[in-house]
C-alpha cells in the first residue's frame, strides 16, 4: 500500500478493546489532519489513538430524555468502572436497540467515545453508541480477555512509537501501574 | 440480609414521599442486579432509586454520604469515604508519628482488608498496639488523594478486643491471594533472588498446591533468613501490587516458623493433566530424557500419565540424581511454572522414589486444532514441506489431521527423523511452542510411529480470522441473487441486476456482510451461506419461510441474524485479500479458561530479577 494518502485505500479504524478504568482517564484528543472531515481520536493512557471502542458490560442503568428530541443515556458497567454511553437520532439504530433492552442486562456496544467538560471542570468520557446488542455473560467473559490481551499488547509492545511518547506526556501514569487493574478484571471472572 | 437492607431503604423512601412500591417486585430487581449480574449493591440502590425517581416524576437524589448506622461492625473493605463507621480489626502496623497533633497513625486491618487510621491527639484514646485487635466505634472515614482513610477524634471509642472475640488467623492460599490485606500463608520457599537493594533482606518466591508468588523480606523486618526448599508459616504478611503484580511483604510484625514433618501440609497425587503453576506431587512415568546442553541443567524430560504429560528439569546440584526412562516415580512438592505458555516442573533432589508399577500408558492422543503449548500426542500426516531456512533443520512444514493442521519443525540431530509423504504417523509426546499467537510442533525427541496402512483426509488449510462482528451491512440475511449463469450478483429490492436488470426468477441464498474486528485490524468480511447456517440455525429454506410469514419480508431476517451475531466474538475460517475476509466456516468463540490463566501469568509483568 503506497504511503500517498490520496492513493490508499478507504480502511475502517478499528473498534479498541479498552476498560472502563482507563477509557474514564483519557482526556486527550485530537483531530487528524485539518479537514473537517478527518477523523478525530482520544488517546488512550497507554498509548494508542483510538477513534472507535468495542466494549461489553451490564446495562445498569436507562434514561430517556425529557425534551422533543429522542436521547438515550446508559450506565454500562465492566469489571473496573463505569462508562458513559449515549445515542441520539443521528445514531438510529443504536435508539431502536436501546429502547428494547431492559436493565440489568448484559450489553456490546460499539461507538465513538468523545471527551467532554463536566459543569464541574472535570472531563468526562462519553460513547456515542453506534449500536448496542444484548449478549449473554460468556461474550462480557470473552471481551475481558480480549481486552486485557490487547491493554497488555500495548503496554509492552511499540512503546516507543509518537502515540505512546505522546501518552507518556500526557499521563501522568506508568503503563506498568495498569497491569494491577487488568489484574483485577481478570480475577472478576467466576470460572 | 444485606439485599433485604437496600429493599427496606428503598420502599421506605418512596412509601414516605407516598408510593408504596410492590415488595416482592422490589427485592427480585434488586437480586438481579447484584446476583446474576454481580452489580456492587451501592450501584444497584443508586439506579434503581433513580428508576423509581424517573417513574413516579420525583426529583432524581444526589449521591449523599449514606448514613450507617455506627453500632453496626463495616468490614474494613466496605469503607467509603464521607461516612461514620465502627469496626473491629487487627492494628497490623504503627508508623512513626510525624507530627505533634497526631497521637498515633498506622494500619488496622481485618480478613476483607485493611485501611490507615490516624489518631488524634486531641482524641485522648488509648494507646494501641502492634498485633492487638480493637473495636473502633464511631470514627470518620475521609479521603485523601484518592486514598481512604480512618480518622479517630474525641468522638470515637476504642476498645481492645479480649483474646476469646479475635478471629483466628487463617491460611489463605496463595492461589487465591488478593491484594491489600493482612494474612497468614504456609508454603515453600522455591526460588530465592540475589539482593536488590540494602533495604531488602531477602526476596523470592513461594508456592503451595494453588500457586506462587513474591516476597521480600524487609530488612527492617528484623526476620530469620529463609532457606531454599523449606517450607514457612507467616502469620500476617502484607499482601499488595507492585508493577501490577500481588506481592507478599514480611514486616516487624509477621511471624515466620518453618514447617517440618507433619506440619508439612500433606498433598495429594494430582493427575499430570490438571497440573498448574505451584507445588505438586504425583506419580508419573518418565516417558523421554535429555541431554543438558548446559552445566545448570542435570536432565530434562517429560513425566506422563494417563491424562497428559509435561515437561521437566533437574537442576545440576551436587545431590542431584537423573531419573531413569520408562521406570514410574513417585515425586513429591515438585514445583510447576509456566514458561512461554507451557508448564514446566523442577524435581527437586531426593523428591523422586521410584516404584514397582509398570502400567502401560495408553497415550492421550488430541486432535491438532486442541493442541496447546506443552507436551502433546497427534496422530498426523504431512501436508507441505517449507524449503529449508537454515542449516541446522532437518525438515520444516505443515503437518495435519482431520480437524486441521499446525506448523512442525525438525532439528538435526542423531535420531531426529523425517516425516514421509502420504504417511500417517501417531507422535507421542512432543513438545508444542507458541511463537507470535502461532503454535508449531517440536519433533525432536518424539517418538514417531509411521501407520502403513492407515489413511486420512487431513482438513484443508483455512485462514482463521477471530474477533469481534462490529457491524452488520444491509444485504445481510436473506438476499436475492440473479439467476443468469455465471452472473449471481445481488438483487436490489426492485429485483434489479446491475448487469441483467430485472430478474422475477432470482434464486435466494442467505450471508453475513460486515466488519469483523480483532481490535488492531478490521476485515471487511463476508460469511457464506454454511456459515450463516452454523452461527444462527437458520436454514435457507427456515429463513425463507420466515420472511414469507412476516410483514416485514427479508428485514426481519435481517433484524434476527442482527440480533444472533452482532456484537459477538467469532472464529471465522476462509480467504483474506487485505482486509478482505471471505469465511465458510463460522463459530461463536468460547471462553477459554486456559486463555485466562496465562493473561493473569501476563498481567504479573516480567519477573525483575
Amino acid at each position: 500500500m503506497s504511503d500517498n494518502p490520496a492513493n490508499r485505500r478507504f480502511e475502517r479504524e478499528s473498534a479498541k478493546r479498552v476498560f472502563a478504568t482507563e477509557l474514564r482517564e483519557a482526556y486527550h484528543h485530537f483531530r487528524e489532519g485539518t479537514d473537517e472531515k478527518s477523523p478525530t481520536y482520544i488517546l488512550l493512557p497507554t498509548g494508542e489513538r483510538c477513534n472507535r471502542v468495542f466494549i461489553t458490560g451490564t446495562l445498569t442503568e436507562k434514561k430517556k430524555s425529557e425534551g422533543e428530541a429522542v436521547f438515550y443515556q446508559i450506565r454500562v458497567m465492566d469489571p473496573t468502572g463505569m462508562f458513559f454511553i449515549s445515542a441520539g437520532s443521528y445514531q438510529p439504530e443504536a435508539l431502536h436497540q436501546i429502547s428494547t433492552i431492559e436493565s440489568p442486562s448484559y450489553v456490546a456496544v460499539v461507538g465513538k467515545p468523545g471527551v467532554f467538560q463536566a459543569p464541574d471542570g472535570r472531563n468526562l468520557v462519553s460513547i456515542r453508541a453506534e449500536s448496542i446488542v444484548a449478549v449473554d455473560k460468556s461474550v462480557v467473559d470473552c471481551w475481558v480477555l480480549d481486552t486485557a490481551r490487547l491493554t497488555l499488547d500495548r503496554i509492552e509492545t511499540n512503546t516507543d512509537d509518537p502515540d505512546h511518547q505522546k501518552a507518556a506526556e500526557m499521563y501522568q501514569r506508568t503503563p506498568d501501574s495498569w497491569r494491577a487493574k487488568i489484574k483485577e478484571a481478570l480475577a472478576s471472572i467466576q470460572i | 440480609m444485606e439485599l433485604k437492607e437496600i429493599a427496606d431503604r428503598i420502599s421506605e423512601k418512596f412509601a414516605a414521599a407516598g408510593h408504596p412500591i410492590d415488595r416482592a417486585k422490589l427485592e427480585e430487581r434488586i437480586f438481579r442486579f447484584v446476583d446474576e449480574f454481580s452489580v456492587p449493591p451501592a450501584e444497584a440502590e443508586r439506579s434503581i432509586i433513580s428508576d423509581y425517581s424517573r417513574m413516579f416524576g420525583m426529583e432524581i437524589p444526589s449521591s449523599a454520604p449514606v448514613e450507617k448506622n455506627t453500632d453496626e461492625i463495616t468490614p474494613i473493605s466496605e469503607i467509603v469515604a464521607e461516612q461514620w463507621v465502627s469496626v473491629e480489626g487487627q492494628i497490623v502496623t504503627l508508623f512513626p508519628s510525624r507530627s505533634p497533633s497526631i497521637a498515633q497513625s498506622g494500619v488496622i486491618a481485618d480478613s476483607s482488608g485493611a485501611i490507615r487510621f490516624t489518631i488524634w491527639a486531641k482524641a485522648d484514646a488509648p494507646v494501641v498496639e502492634e498485633k492487638k485487635w480493637y473495636r473502633v466505634e464511631s470514627a470518620v472515614a475521609d479521603e485523601y488523594n484518592g486514598q481512604v482513610s480512618l480518622k479517630v477524634h474525641s468522638g470515637t471509642t476504642i476498645t481492645e478486643l479480649p483474646p476469646e472475640a479475635t478471629p483466628a488467623p487463617e491460611i489463605i492460599p496463595i492461589g487465591s491471594l488478593s491484594p491489600n490485606r493482612w494474612i497468614s500463608i504456609e508454603g515453600e520457599v522455591t526460588t530465592l533472588f540475589p539482593p536488590r537493594s540494602p533495604s531488602i533482606s531477602q526476596s523470592g518466591i513461594i508456592a503451595d498446591a494453588s500457586g506462587t508468588t513474591r516476597f521480600t523480606v524487609w530488612a527492617s523486618a528484623g526476620a530469620p533468613l529463609l532457606e531454599q526448599g523449606t517450607w514457612y508459616r507467616f502469620d500476617l504478611v502484607e499482601t499488595d501490587e507492585f508493577n501490577g503484580q500481588v506481592n507478599v511483604k514480611v514486616h516487624s510484625g509477621t511471624t515466620i516458623t518453618p514447617l517440618s514433618g507433619d506440619e508439612i501440609p500433606h498433598m495429594e497425587d494430582t493427575l499430570v493433566g490438571q497440573i498448574t503453576p505451584g507445588v505438586f506431587s504425583l506419580k508419573a512415568k518418565v516417558v523421554a530424557v535429555e541431554k543438558p546442553q548446559i552445566d545448570q541443567i542435570l536432565q530434562r524430560g517429560i513425566l506422563a500419565d494417563e491424562t497428559g504429560a509435561i515437561k521437566f528439569v533437574i537442576r545440576n546440584t551436587p545431590e542431584a540424581v537423573p531419573l531413569e526412562e520408562n521406570q514410574w516415580y513417585a515425586i513429591s512438592s515438585a514445583v510447576v511454572d509456566l514458561y512461554r505458555g507451557a508448564l514446566s516442573m523442577q524435581v527437586l533432589p531426593g523428591s523422586a522414589v521410584p516404584i514397582e508399577e509398570d502400567l502401560s500408558i495408553r497415550p492421550n492422543i488430541i486432535p491438532v486444532t486442541q493442541a496447546s503449548p506443552g507436551i502433546v500426542c497427534l496422530r498426523v500426516k504431512l501436508v507441505q514441506e517449507y524449503e529449508n531456512t537454515s542449516e541446522r533443520i532437518l525438515q520444516a512444514g505443515l503437518l495435519g489431521d482431520e480437524s486441521g493442521t499446525m506448523r512442525f519443525i525438525t532439528w538435526k540431530d542423531d535420531s531426529a527423523q523425517r516425516l514421509m509423504p502420504d504417511m500417517v504417523y501417531g507422535i507421542y509426546y512432543a513438545s508444542v511452542d507458541e511463537y507470535n499467537e502461532r503454535l508449531s510442533v517440536n519433533l525432536n525427541g518424539a517418538t514417531l510411529l509411521p501407520d502403513e496402512s492407515a489413511t486420512m483426509q487431513v482438513r484443508s488449510p483455512n485462514e482463521e480470522v477471530k474477533g469481534a462482528l462490529v457491524h452488520l451491512s444491509p444485504g445481510s440475511g436473506l438476499i436475492k441473487r440473479c439467476p443468469v449463469e455465471g452472473c449471481g450478483r445481488v438483487l436490489s429490492r426492485q429485483n434489479y441486476c446491475p448487469i441483467h436488470e430485472i430478474q422475477p426468477n432470482y434464486v435466494y441464498d442467505l450471508r453475513v456482510k460486515g466488519w469483523l474486528d480483532d481490535g488492531q485490524k478490521t476485515y471487511d468480511t463476508i460469511i457464506s451461506r454454511e456459515g450463516v447456517e452454523e452461527l444462527t440455525g437458520l436454514t435457507l429454506t427456515s429463513a425463507q419461510e420466515m420472511a414469507e410469514n412476516d410483514p416485514l419480508g427479508l428485514d426481519t431476517v435481517f433484524y434476527h441474524v442482527n440480533e444472533l451475531v452482532l456484537g459477538r466474538y467469532l472464529i471465522c475460517r476462509g480467504k483474506t485479500f487485505d482486509n478482505r475476509l471471505f469465511a465458510y466456516n463460522c463459530e461463536f468463540q468460547k471462553f477459554n479458561p486456559g486463555r485466562l490463566a496465562e493473561l493473569i501469568n501476563r498481567a504479573e509483568g516480567p519477573l525483575h530479577e
